[in-house]
């Protein structure tokens, strides 16, 4: 394999401020108060590792942006901060991802672009280059998406991005066949949560769609399960880099069951992490993009909920 | 009621089961999804047959089509099949002309193959599409320094290390290509920015104990050295080094402490602890009992053979002349340097001479046996 596993990107900002957008230039049809009301569809690529990737524009250069559910302020690739010039400032918001990688360091670009709007100047992370794809130039992350509505169509390569104004309910436009309403808790960062079950007990999960499996730690599965090394079931997979920079060993235990409210997963697979890098008020339970991509998922910020189908529901 | 009874049906129809179990193959959207989760399961077996079939379908999206096509790419590469990782990259390439890792792999394939060319293309058109990227310079420096094109490979670590994100990588690789040119003045220099650039890591200390070790400073060499195995006493390439500079240094028996601890499945470490053992004046009773440990048929086992008795210096020449074309600028360099240390334990020393001098002639700079023979044709006068 060309490529180090990946998993969360999870970054709890201490006190981290929502960043009012001030996107202009979004053209929104004039429609009845219960209609969504659409503002872009944007071109939504999968990328091998699974992981997905939208077009961007920062002061100029064109590029894709990784879609992180899981992450808190939008980044810039450290590489395009140099190529760009850019004044390098600390954060106060000292940042801690997956795997105990820092962010520590903000650039403000003149222009940002997105989704068919633009910001005039706009202040984000810099991402190390090891966390990021290698064709990719920033995260995409929830101090943008969750101003909005976010309408993720994996299976047709699509993103949508809808006001957040609608009908609470009035929402699964693409199929007339069933979906399930999970309500959300979003935190100070965007983060957002929903309690799940697994195994008989209950957790809080994070859907992450910055990480490419689901994830939780192994400390967590000791005091929670009574499963430690000793447990002939759980199956050490090596040490693996998680984000690109940090090691830890990776456990596998074969869950028998996964159950969000109205979703039930068999068999989920879930690595288990030595060491997230995380603190203690990390999730219990990361839920990654390969779990994610087999559903059509919608996430109404505002509203607090999501709304999945099928991936190919129509 | 949320729909929990009408989702539960799609588990029940198995259209939520995550990958890892078994999940139902109904559209090529599906395939590709469960390629995906294959492929980054490490089981590029399943991966190829699931690509394969979503690729087989006209429905899958032209965007996943690339992707496909690439993901299959890497796992026809990992599994050797060169030809067909390369067929699948090119189709990559041709739905999605900047696609920068296709780029990448498919240079590397090409590479492999010695189709140098080909590969200096795939590179040059990496750097084009995303030039603040270093993985391009990297790649294409790697390409150079294959080709013995010293002056061109250091000019793209010179870009890599421009690039601003990844100075370390940049200088590591720039000094081991100075070295390799024989420009060890510049080499120090961008060892001692390693060294500056992350004193905590040892591979800066390791890269500038080997310039020093070159320009012939042992004591510098061995400072760094022993810095660099203090933050990682487990490289034994650095262990072997430390033994081998204080060989050079004539601590014979500081050397043979030092190089007993090393794995005896590698040749080359039963070789040193013999030279150093012999020269320190103690006999080697354990020779054999390391040689046992390393396959003689391979090189440098005829080496090893003539050392315990079992072999003739004429037995090792012809053992080189059948090594084969590819390694012959190392055996053809090594065989000399050890053949005159044999003959120096025989106390043949006009024989010694001659052979450590062709050493010197044939051996690269960077090789150890190069500037091991200089130290040995020294004490000889």
């Amino acid at each position: 394999m060309t490529r180090n596993r990946r998993m969360g990107r999870l970054s709890w900002l201490a006190g981290a401020a929502v960043l009012l957008l001030g996107f202009a230039g979004a053209a929104q049809a004039e429609q009845g108060p219960c209609q969504l009301k659409q503002i872009a569809v944007v071109d939504m690529q999968t990328e091998v590792s699974g992981l997905v990737t939208v077009p961007v524009n920062i002061n100029g250069v064109n590029g894709r942006w990784m879609v992180d559910t899981g992450n808190a302020i939008s980044m810039i690739s450290s590489t395009l901060v140099t190529q760009l010039g850019l004044r390098r400032e600390p954060t106060l918001n000292v940042g801690v991802m997956m795997g105990g990688v820092p962010i520590y360091e903000v650039a403000t670009v003149h222009s940002l672009e997105f989704a068919g709007m633009r910001a005039d100047s706009y202040t984000l992370n810099i991402a190390p280059e090891p966390i990021l794809e290698s064709d990719t130039i920033g995260m995409l992350a929830p101090d943008i998406m969750r101003n909005y509505d976010i309408d993720f169509d994996f299976a047709a390569g699509q993103m949508h991005v809808l006001s957040p104004d609608h009908c609470p309910g009035e929402v699964v436009y693409w199929t007339k066949t069933g979906y399930a309403r999970v309500p959300i808790t979003l935190d100070s960062t965007g983060h957002i949560t929903v309690p799940v079950v697994l195994d008989g007990h209950k957790l809080t999960a994070v859907v992450d769609t910055g990480a490419q499996g689901s994830a939780m730690g192994l400390s967590l599965v000791k005091s929670l399960y009574g499963i430690d090394e000793r447990n002939p079931a759980l199956r050490s997979l090596g040490d693996s880099s998680v984000n690109g920079l940090a090691k830890t060993r990776i456990y596998h235990y074969p869950f028998k069951s996964l159950t969000f409210e109205g979703v039930n997963i068999a068999n989920p697979d879930i690595a288990i992490l030595a060491d997230t890098g995380l603190g203690r008020e990390s999730p219990d339970l990361l839920v990654g993009i390969q779990t994610l991509r087999q559903m059509h998922m919608y996430i109404a910020y505002k509203e607090g909920a999501l709304y999945l189908t099928p991936a190919e529901a129509r | 009621m949320t729909g929990w009874q009408r989702i539960s049906a799609w588990a029940l129809c198995g259209l939520l089961v995550l990958p890892g179990a078994a999940a139902v193959s109904a559209s090529p959207y599906s395939d590709f999804t469960a390629a995906i989760a294959a492929r980054n399961s490490n089981d590029c077996t399943a991966a190829i047959g699931d690509f394969t079939s979503a690729l087989a379908s006209p429905d899958l999206l032209p965007g996943l089509r690339a992707v496909g096509l690439f993901g299959r790419g890497t796992c026809y590469e990992h599994e050797r099949n060169l030809t067909a990782a390369l067929a699948d990259f090119t189709a990559s390439i041709a739905l999605k002309p900047d696609y920068y890792d296709a780029h990448l792999e498919r240079g590397k394939c090409f590479a492999i193959l010695r189709r140098y060319s080909e590969a200096e293309g795939d590179f040059k058109e990496l750097i084009r599409i995303r030039s603040d990227l270093t993985a391009g310079y990297a790649a294409l420096g790697t390409l150079y320094d294959i080709e013995k094109e010293y002056d061109a490979a250091i000019e793209q670590y010179s870009a890599l290390i421009r690039a601003g994100t990844n100075d370390y990588a940049g200088y590591l690789m720039r000094t081991r290509e100075y070295v390799a040119k024989g420009d060890l003045d510049r080499a120090l220099n961008d060892a001692d920015k390693l060294v500056n650039l992350m004193p905590e890591k040892p591979a800066g200390h390791g890269m500038r104990a080997w310039v020093y070790n070159l320009r012939g400073d042992y004591p510098r060499a061995l400072t760094d050295v022993e810095a660099s195995l203090r933050i990682d006493p487990t490289d034994s390439n650095e262990v072997r080094e430390k033994g081998v500079l204080l060989w050079k240094m004539e601590r014979y028996s500081d050397a043979s402490n030092t190089l007993v601890v090393l794995d005896m499945s590698d040749g080359y470490n039963v070789l040193w602890l013999n030279l150093s053992r012999i020269a320190s004046g103690v006999p080697d009773p354990d020779l054999a009992d390391r040689a046992a440990k390393v396959d003689l048929g391979k090189w440098p086992g005829p080496l090893i053979r003539l050392y315990m008795g079992q072999a003739t210096p004429d037995a090792v020449m012809q053992a080189v002349v059948a090594d084969g074309v590819d390694n012959s600028e190392r055996d053809q360099c090594e065989a000399p340097f050890y053949l005159g240390e044999w003959q120096l334990q025989h106390q043949n020393k006009d024989a010694a001479r001659a052979l450590l001098q062709k050493a010197v002639a044939v051996c690269p700079v960077d090789y150890i046996e190069r500037s091991a023979a200089a130290v040995e044709l020294k004490r000889l006068k």
